[in-house]
């Protein structure tokens, strides 16, 4: 098979405006997104569509027309929200009623799903499995394949140079897809070879391990970063925060104020590491004010600090926490008190086997004494250091300590399809390569599913 | 693009934070369809108040904290409960309360609780010509074609964003040269006896669709005067396969007293030569395969809601008989309907029979029916299209009559008379 790797710049009107990159998934017939798309699992549910039970999550979606029901707004926004959305969406013709469930995403929760229409010809010449990068307007399309016969087309699937959900992707791998007819050049943007620091908010493949000597089933614990990963503390965070900016009139977005926490929130931990949490949250809210050039009364830090119970989980993962407790030990290493914990423990439902708190450690992540204490009491269950994968969100608090440590991770990736990089966290300090990439738990939980045993 | 001085001054944030969002999202849609300016609208219908997640609520939510309130008539869609009716629902305890604060929220902000999708079937429904903002697909290809009001294809969040600033864009169907027939579909070869069922409308709609996209489609040769329930069936139908908006019927619908007035007098793109084959055709679309021969267990009618005349042809049609034990049948339709047909003493008949009502909701959006383990029966293309992605059931679409003979019987009866070649 030849692979010709041509790019082609497409010039296109973005309807909703963004970044995204990954590849290409060609509806290959049109799609109402309500009664046709189950925003839980990222799948299509149309029984009529050629294409049932395909993943459009992790994938630019291209729909050379629209369809149906006038819902379909609310289903998109419902999937930004779940992390299950398209990264990206290419149409042939504007579509109003997909425009404002990414509007109305971004304005609820800061993230949405670029979308751009493209001139009537083009969508024809993207097949699935294409690579594709969408810039504002522009769209940068890598074919696949030397000449994409109509009918050649997968559905559903992404071709041979990009391989799908749960299995080896290209883009990820440390050299081994050699077979590539054109080899990457420095200026090269293309994502099967990846500039070395990735920022963070790189879209990621619906589910990506970097497979040549990982397999899931191998591993017998599961330690959980939980702000971030497993709660919505982004959610929860802006929910406590907009009474505060409200009465004082912030100017500031969502998106600016979760990156001013971000940056105060890991000031003060490394500030004052024994603090426990609530004292720190009420702290940021202090910073967060004196740098917005406002105030925060004393009632107003101190309720902020108490936010964290309320913090809400995200919706996949107790149902995927349930799942894994059946085939790993479940360990909790995170920037918390244990007061604190116990609320977010109880919207999570599961047990876990061990819980590490910023009480335990005397410090937050990324200082390495979390890692150290759950590797520790694993170590008293007869659970070895390289049977445990490290899961989490954060690059920046998790797996550049993680990785020190000689521990492997795999990347939540909630935020990749949030049009901004970072949100409340940090950019990672140096370059680190999570050795494996799923956007939800839930798609964890379905790697473990589908994954061979044996 | 254009903006009032109203426009302006709400996008301002004259009005507070809720008139600024709302007015934002109508003039960004109106940026999307190139529209030159805003006009007013007299009345809006709200889609966006059946629950499909929490995104839907923070929306409303988010909109009643910043002080929303309509500004012109609004009546509310289908939502996810029965509020007559609470026992019926079988979802989850927290999706129940989280739908109920959906449609309390939409309440709060001014809409009438009408909970239906036939808003046509209310007494104050818009005149010819006029401007609304009605979402919902088929109440939408009812408006235009049936009413000859005039509403573009609004959905969820800029239903109740037109509702608050009383404004929608100037594009779509709103837009005389928008509602041109474009397509026409010439039914003169369907021999009479097929064009006097009412199980024809839903397919025909369907067939349209289907081939329509987006295009405004024209059904031309079929006898004037066809009723408001044929053309509910029609559009509803075509508005579920296809992007339609307007169908025009010729001779029946107020933009199509002729062929040539319905194209503008201009020239059609295609004539589609519909034919029993194409009819049979959209049936077994609409039906799941084998599912003729698979254990009965429901029987669905009323997807759109059924109207007063709905009601008098199914409870003729049972004739005093009763549904058999192990069929579930339900029928949906609106709290006004209801009222009228109680009044009519046709709702103590029905009950009697064994015809479970479930209004405020539909059987197809929410979590009613209490095995879908078997196959289930219906009357509406609409159902039969969303369904078996809704709630995983196998689905037999059928006219009004065999599905009361099915109900009666327990098992799926076919009239083959009525579906045999000619």
């Amino acid at each position: 098979m030849t692979r010709s790797g041509r790019r082609r710049e497409l010039q296109g009107r973005a309807l909703v405006a963004g970044e995204a990159a990954g590849p290409a998934l060609v509806l290959e017939a049109p799609l109402s997104l309500w009664g046709g798309m189950d925003p839980h699992s990222g799948r299509l549910s149309d029984h009529h569509h050629p294409q049932l039970g395909a993943t459009i999550t992790g994938q630019v979606l291209v729909m050379p027309s629209g369809r149906g029901s006038s819902s379909s707004s609310s289903v998109l926004a419902e999937s930004i929200r779940l992390g299950t959305a398209p990264l990206a969406i290419l149409l042939a013709d504007p579509d109003e009623i997909l425009v404002l469930g990414a509007l109305v995403a971004e304005y609820l929760y800061g993230r949405t799903c670029p979308i751009v229409v493209l001139p009537a010809d083009h969508p024809a010449t993207i097949a699935t499995g294409d690579h594709l990068e969408v810039h504002g307007d522009r769209v940068t399309l890598v074919q696949a394949r030397a000449a994409p016969a109509a009918g050649e087309r997968d559905p559903g699937r992404p071709g041979p140079g990009r391989p799908g959900p749960g299995t080896l992707d290209g883009r990820r791998t440390k050299g081994t897809m050699t077979d590539r007819a054109t080899p990457p050049t420095p200026t090269d943007p293309l994502a099967d070879h990846p500039p070395p620091t990735r920022r963070p908010a790189d879209p990621p493949a619906a589910a990506a391990i970097d497979g040549a000597d990982m397999r899931i089933r191998d591993f017998s614990a599961l330690t959980f970063d939980c702000y971030g990963t497993l709660i919505d503390w982004e959610t929860g965070i802006l929910a406590a925060l907009r009474p505060w900016r409200s009465a004082h009139r912030v100017e500031a977005d969502d998106e600016e104020l979760l990156a001013a926490f971000g940056q105060a929130e890991s000031d003060r931990e490394a500030a004052d590491p024994t603090a426990p949490y609530p004292r720190i949250l009420a702290g940021v809210l202090e910073d967060l004010a004196e740098e917005l050039g406002t105030t925060a009364t004393p009632e107003e830090a101190a309720a902020f600090g108490d936010s964290v119970k309320d913090w809400p989980v995200f919706p996949d993962s107790p149902e995927a926490l349930a799942y894994l407790k059946r085939h790993f030990k479940l360990v909790i290493v995170s920037n918390v008190d244990r007061a604190s914990f116990r609320h977010s423990n109880a919207k999570l439902g599961v047990t876990f086997d061990a819980v590490v708190t910023a009480d335990d450690a005397g410090a937050y992540k990324p200082d390495p004494n979390h890692f150290q204490l759950a590797l520790a009491q694993l170590a008293e269950m007869g659970i070895a250091q390289d049977q445990v994968l490290h899961v989490a969100q954060s690059l920046y608090h998790d797996h550049v300590p993680a990785q020190r440590l000689g521990l492997r991770t795999m990347w939540v990736n909630r935020r990749a399809t949030h049009t901004r990089d970072g949100g409340a966290t940090p950019p990672a300090p140096v370059p680190v390569t999570p050795d494996g990439e799923v956007p939800t738990l839930a798609a964890l939980a379905d790697l473990h599913r589908n994954e061979p045993a044996g | 693009m254009r903006l009032s001085d109203g426009d302006q001054s709400l996008l301002d944030g004259a009005e507070g934070p809720a008139g600024r969002l709302a007015m934002r999202i109508v003039v960004e849609m109106a940026r999307v369809a190139g529209a030159a300016r805003l006009i007013d609208v007299t009345s809006a219908h709200i889609d966006g108040c059946l629950y499909h997640g929490r995104a839907g609520l923070d929306f409303a939510e988010r909109l009643l904290g910043d002080g929303a309130a309509v500004r012109v008539p609004t009546t509310l869609n289908v939502a996810s409960l029965d509020l007559l009716h609470p026992d019926r629902f079988r979802g989850d305890p927290e999706t129940a309360a989280a739908a109920r604060r959906l449609m309390d929220a939409y309440v709060a902000m001014g809409c009438r609780p009408t909970w239906t999708c036939a808003p046509y079937q209310l007494p104050e429904r818009p005149g010819f010509g006029e401007h609304v903002a009605w979402a919902e697909s088929n109440a939408i290809v009812v408006a235009n074609s049936v009413l000859g009001a005039r509403t573009a294809r609004y959905g969820d969040f800029i239903d109740i964003c037109a509702a608050i600033t009383g404004r929608v864009p100037d594009a779509g169907l709103h837009r005389t040269e928008r509602r041109r027939g474009q397509l026409v579909f010439d039914v003169r070869a369907l021999p009479d006896r097929l064009l006097d069922q009412d199980a024809l409308y839903p397919l025909l709609g369907h067939l349209v669709g289907a081939r329509s996209g987006r295009l405004v489609p024209v059904l031309d040769g079929l006898p004037a005067g066809v009723d408001e329930d044929r053309l509910k069936a029609v559009g509803a139908a075509a508005a579920s396969s296809g992007e339609v908006g307007l169908v025009h019927v010729v001779g029946s619908t107020p933009e199509a007293p002729t062929l040539a007035e319905a194209l503008h007098h201009g020239q059609p793109l295609e004539v589609v030569e519909v034919t029993p084959a194409m009819v049979h055709a959209a049936r077994d679309q609409l039906t799941t395969a084998g599912a003729r021969e698979g254990r009965l267990t429901g029987v669905n009618v009323g997807t759109p809601h059924f109207s007063v005349a709905e009601f008098g042809r199914l409870v003729a049609l049972l004739a005093g008989r009763s549904v058999h034990p192990e069929v579930a049948f339900h029928a949906s339709t609106s709290r006004h309907v209801l009222a009228r047909i109680e009044a009519r003493g046709w709702l103590a008949s029905l009950e009697a029979a064994g015809v479970r009502l479930v209004v405020d909701t539909c059987t197809y959006v929410t979590s009613i029916l209490e095995d879908t383990s078997g196959v289930v029966m219906t009357s509406s293309a609409k159902w039969a299209w969303y369904a078996p992605g809704n709630l995983g059931v196998r689905v037999v679409l059928g006219s009004l009559r065999e599905c009361v003979e099915s109900a009666v019987e327990g098992r799926v009866v076919g009239d083959d008379a009525l579906w045999a070649a000619p």
